[in-house]
């Protein structure tokens, strides 16, 4: 990509507001929107930048911030480079615009993040279960769910009891820490 | 300290009735285990060491193993790695298809303990909870001479006649249903008839009815032949 | 579009299939060709594995410290501790009696726990078929030994080598003032680490906490290491202060055990433990500091005053643990300031006394009362404590120099390491010796030394400084980074050498006579000097300094309390609590251990539990 259609680009992406660019390498470039300005944004890449293959979206489960942030991943054949729109949505109630009639891959994308992290997409084309056709817990890449204690609850671990155990036992010793107990140290204050 | 010496103890059974019939039962048993057909069908990571053992620089068929296609004709069920909770539900189908005697293999760390999907929602832990498991070949994965070794054993009990989990599901059906059933809901239901099955095999154990096949009973559907089709109309012609 | 599909179409129709000539009837005969070719197919046995091969486990049961790194840096939580009860448990050595045991249902043969672990005693075999039965599925569940799963070794596989080693066996290095640059000063030495050098070593450390069990007061040192690693300092601080309110002194002084117990210090150089505690101390602003050690403190009073003697770290720790509990804590200091032996017996240029002022500022801060130049005996009596207060806490220190009595011994010249130390501190005069000879090869030999070097420097402009100990150098009880600076500084060692007299002509110290020391310890490891008494030498002194051990002054008991209490070999013998044969009296800190900073913060511990569980019972 050369100098002058770098240069291109960010005047265009001036023209909208709140945006702030910061650019990664030659190829790269992440903007950060406000979430209402995305559709505009998706609009001028696709319609006047040539950025017409949306390659995914992805999310992330900022349960500190109470937020989540979906990256837009949009690519240009033309000028062979990848823009990533990162927006911010409130994690209750999680709703957000489809961009499906932008994007059509958009749908694929948005039904497996309503599946995992239970953001309903407005505008979307379908919601349904999609990978986890079978699954009725809650949506398992948010944070507060708690994979180990789901396990737990529901299945079952392999019990050893082997002779040399049991003599070490005899003996006065054994298990001493389970594995469960070494994920660094869990000491509380 | 090793458990390894830890050794079955043969049972020396009593052999009575004609002796004839237990040539016949021994040549019968060694046959077996000279022609087993093992389910083309592989879960995880394993399967990837199962093309090397089968073809020529390992060669299983040296033993008399083939893969075979359908459930109906084989004999062997390798569950090779971690077994999502939704490849359980197929893996559980299709175990029931396969006509006795069956023997399943377990291989991996993922089949034995969750493995390092241990911390996965998704996977199950441990495979023995819904259907009995003759053979473990440890591994992650275990090369193709340790799949071809736990094989050989595998061999050498059926010949012996050691081999005889598959009669493990019918005399306890009433503990496997109820793991299927904590996994998948109160309503699990396959099409196939374990207790009819195991009165058929003569197999009818202590354990064979419980609360859990009662419970199959009050969800259980009448079983409906399938509708053969071929894509949306047969009648039309393909353009 | 559509036209390639109207060519398909065409070719399709038009295609005719041509058999080309395929040879006689005999060409499958050509297959006989492969018949004495080697086959391709491998025997049926299983191969040997290639030198780095990931088998299953092996571990040497003699190197291994039962650390549990491994268990630590397996993701696949494949492994669990198992103690072995007929293996040494040392935990001061850093020895513990816990063996890793894997389960095979979890491992993935990654290796991590060879890479990690700081022995090099495990290591993964060559041998990798294991299969079992449903019956026989606790083989899956081992406690690797040298041999293997079997019981057959198949020799080594993947082992640790300087490429997959994850650990980071050296330290980062502390800048220190040259010996030219602090001879004729008190400037603290060591400068303390950068925050980068910080985050680096402290992510040397693996959080095994073989420090928190040799640690007299069980500091959480892999948890404000691990803070100090993420940044978080305050946590760190927050971490230190569960156990020690003199970490500004321990992080500076500290006999740092946990460095000798460090996992790390196996294969490579421990992790700075205490200069990492140091720098977490340093970086936090001090008023957030008392904020952080404020944290948790009772919002309400107990009603219950306890009195303290002494206000060096054993009294003060005891002071802030029953201040937190909502005690009232008066402490009585005998000399004009707070801080006990880290004032009057450590050197500034170890131990600044602003830090230590800090250290104190913390607990005085929380409200804890300290009346200094009060004598307990004299100005107030230890019948009118036990009347005024709830419980009092004797923490009164080793301030009393021993003698080595030895003929001469009397004359003025010859002094008390403790005495000269206390003096400097106080900034009361002495006459610097041109010649000084220290007996004793202990810290406290030392510090005296060092003092009067630095001293000798500043006033005379030469060192004329002899230390002469009965140990050897391989025996010395000083810390070794101790010797080697004394030596940087021009300070003559001379080891094993036994005081026989000091030499006075004409009512003037003129030297130290010293014998050759041939053993310390007899058979029974009583302290019973043997000397070769051909192997004499005088070391010429104008003054030499006794720094053979310390004791305390009971005096302020007064004779009725001495008489009521239950003494061991003159000091005063206390339960397991600290707690003296009197209800009311607790003794803590070095005048009933020994002298140890960090020790004598353990102590304050203990007795401040003791006395708020029997407060509370009341």
């Amino acid at each position: 990509m050369t100098q002058e259609v770098t240069h291109w680009l960010d005047n265009l992406l001036k023209e909208i507001e709140g945006i702030e660019v910061r650019r990664k390498s030659s190829r790269r470039v992440r903007v950060d929107v406000p979430a209402d300005a995305l559709p505009a944004l998706l609009e001028l890449l696709q319609g006047r930048a040539g950025y017409i293959h949306l390659s995914a979206i992805s999310c992330v489960d900022w349960i500190d911030d109470d937020e989540f942030e979906l990256v837009y991943h949009v690519w240009s054949y033309e000028n062979h480079s990848l823009v990533s729109a990162h927006i911010r949505i409130a994690r209750e109630p999680g709703v957000y615009l489809s961009v499906y009639d932008l994007y059509q891959p958009a749908g694929f994308f948005e039904r497996d993040i309503h599946e995992m992290y239970g953001i309903q997409f407005e505008g979307s084309p379908n919601m349904e279960k999609f990978i986890l056709t079978e699954w009725d817990g809650p949506p398992p890449m948010r944070k507060e769910f708690d994979s180990e204690a789901y396990i737990n609850e529901h299945l079952s671990w392999q019990e050893y009891n082997p002779e040399w155990l049991q003599e070490l036992v005899a003996e006065g010793g054994g298990v001493i820490i389970p594995p469960e107990e070494q994920r660094f140290s869990q000491k509380k204050k | 300290m090793v458990m390894s010496r830890i050794q079955k103890i043969p049972v020396v059974e009593e052999k009575k009735g004609n002796p004839l019939a237990r040539v016949f039962d021994d040549l019968v048993r060694f046959c077996r285990s000279r022609s087993l057909f093992i389910l083309h069908y592989c879960t995880g990571c394993g399967a990837i060491e199962l093309p090397p053992a089968m073809t020529s620089r390992f060669d299983m068929e040296r033993l008399g193993i083939q893969p075979m296609v359908s459930p109906r004709q084989a004999d062997i069920l390798l569950i090779t790695g971690y077994v999502s909770i939704k490849t359980l539900k197929r893996v559980i189908l299709t175990y029931e298809q396969m006509g006795s005697p069956k023997y399943v293999v377990g291989i991996c760390s993922c089949t034995v303990n969750g493995g390092m999907y241990w911390q996965s929602y998704a996977t199950a832990k441990k495979l023995d909870e819904y259907m009995p498991v003759d053979l473990y070949i440890a591994g992650c994965m275990p090369r193709p001479e340790a799949v071809i070794s736990g094989l050989q054993k595998l061999m050498d009990r059926i010949k012996s006649g050691e081999a005889d989990s598959w009669q493990d599901y019918y005399q306890n059906y009433d503990y496997y249903l109820g793991n299927q059933q904590k996994l998948f809901g109160e309503d699990w239901q396959t099409p196939t008839d374990i207790i009819t099955e195991a009165k058929h095999y003569e197999l009818m154990g202590e354990g064979t009815l419980g609360e859990h096949t009662r419970l199959l009973e009050q969800h259980q559907n009448p079983l409906e032949a399938l509708e053969m089709r071929l894509g949306h109309n047969i009648k039309e012609p393909i353009e | 579009m559509s036209k390639p599909i109207d060519n398909a179409k065409q070719s399709k129709q038009n295609v005719t299939i041509e058999h080309e000539e395929a040879g006689s009837i005999l060409s499958p005969l050509k297959a006989l060709q492969f018949f004495m070719r080697k086959p391709v197919t491998v025997p049926l046995e299983p191969r040997p594995a290639a030198d780095n091969y990931r088998g299953f486990h092996l571990n040497d049961h003699e190197k291994c410290i039962g650390c549990s790194s491994c268990q630590k840096v397996c993701d696949n939580a494949a492994i669990t501790m198992v103690k072995v009860p007929h293996l040494p448990e040392d935990p001061i050595n850093g020895i513990r009696n816990l063996r890793p045991a894997i389960d095979y249902g979890r491992c993935c043969w990654c290796a991590l726990c060879v890479d990690i672990c700081p022995t090099s005693a495990i290591s993964l075999s060559r041998e990798y078929v294991h299969t079992c039965t449903q019956e026989e599925i606790d083989s899956y569940f081992i406690l690797p030994n040298e041999t293997g799963i079997h019981g057959e070794y198949y020799g080594e596989g993947w082992q640790k080598t300087s490429d997959s080693d994850l650990l980071d066996l050296n330290r980062q290095p502390m800048a220190e003032l040259e010996a030219e640059e602090r001879i004729d000063n008190f400037n603290e030495i060591v400068a303390g680490y950068t925050d980068q050098q910080a985050v680096i070593e402290a992510s040397r450390c693996v959080q095994c906490g073989m420090c928190h069990d040799a640690c007299p007061t069980h500091m959480d040192a892999p948890e404000y290491i691990r803070s100090i690693w993420q940044g978080n300092l305050e946590e760190a601080v927050r971490w230190i202060y569960q156990s020690n309110p003199f970490s500004h002194v321990c992080g500076r002084v500290c006999t740092h055990r946990c460095e000798d117990a460090c996992s790390i210090g196996r294969r490579g150089e421990p992790v700075s433990i205490r200069w990492l505690k140091r720098y977490a101390m340093d970086s936090v602003d001090h008023e957030r500091i008392k904020q952080i050690a404020a944290e948790g403190k009772a919002d309400y009073l107990s009603g219950k005053q306890i009195a303290i003697i002494g206000a060096g770290p054993a009294g003060l720790t005891a002071a802030y643990d029953l201040i937190r509990k909502g005690h009232q804590v008066t402490v009585f200091e005998a000399r004009k300031e707070a801080g006990g032996m880290p004032r009057y017996g450590i050197p500034e240029y170890r131990l600044p006394y602003d830090m230590l002022d800090r250290d104190i500022d913390v607990i005085t801060s929380m409200g804890v009362k300290i009346q200094t130049g009060i004598q307990v005996g004299k100005d107030i009596t230890m019948t009118q404590l036990e009347a005024d207060f709830d419980a009092v806490v004797l923490a009164i220190g080793l301030h009393l120099g021993r003698s080595t009595r030895v003929p001469g011994a009397d004359h003025k010249q010859v002094r008390k390491a403790i005495d000269l130390l206390r003096r400097t501190t106080d900034d009361e005069d002495y006459e610097i010796p041109h010649r000084a000879v220290v007996i004793g090869g202990g810290n406290v030999a030392m510090d005296i030394a060092r003092t009067l070097a630095r001293q000798q420097q500043q006033q005379l402009g030469k060192v004329q400084v002899t230390v002469t100990a009965l140990e050897d150098m391989a025996h010395f009880l000083a810390d070794p980074v101790e010797i080697k600076e004394c030596l940087e500084e021009g300070i003559e060692i001379y080891d094993a050498r036994g005081p026989q007299a000091c030499i006075i002509k004409n009512n003037k110290l003129v030297g130290l006579k010293t014998w050759k020391v041939r053993s310390i310890f007899d058979e029974q490891g009583r302290f019973a000097p043997k000397y070769d008494e051909q192997d004499e030498q005088i070391h010429a002194a104008d003054m030499v300094i006794e720094a053979i051990g310390q004791m305390s002054d009971n005096n302020l008991l007064g004779d009725e309390l001495t008489e009521i209490l239950d003494w061991q070999r003159g000091r005063l013998s206390i339960d397991e609590q600290g707690r003296t044969s009197a209800d009311w009296l607790w003794a803590a800190g070095d005048c009933v251990n020994g002298p140890d900073v960090v020790h004598a913060v353990a102590d304050g511990h203990r007795v401040a539990a003791s006395i708020d569980e029997w407060l509370n019972q009341q």
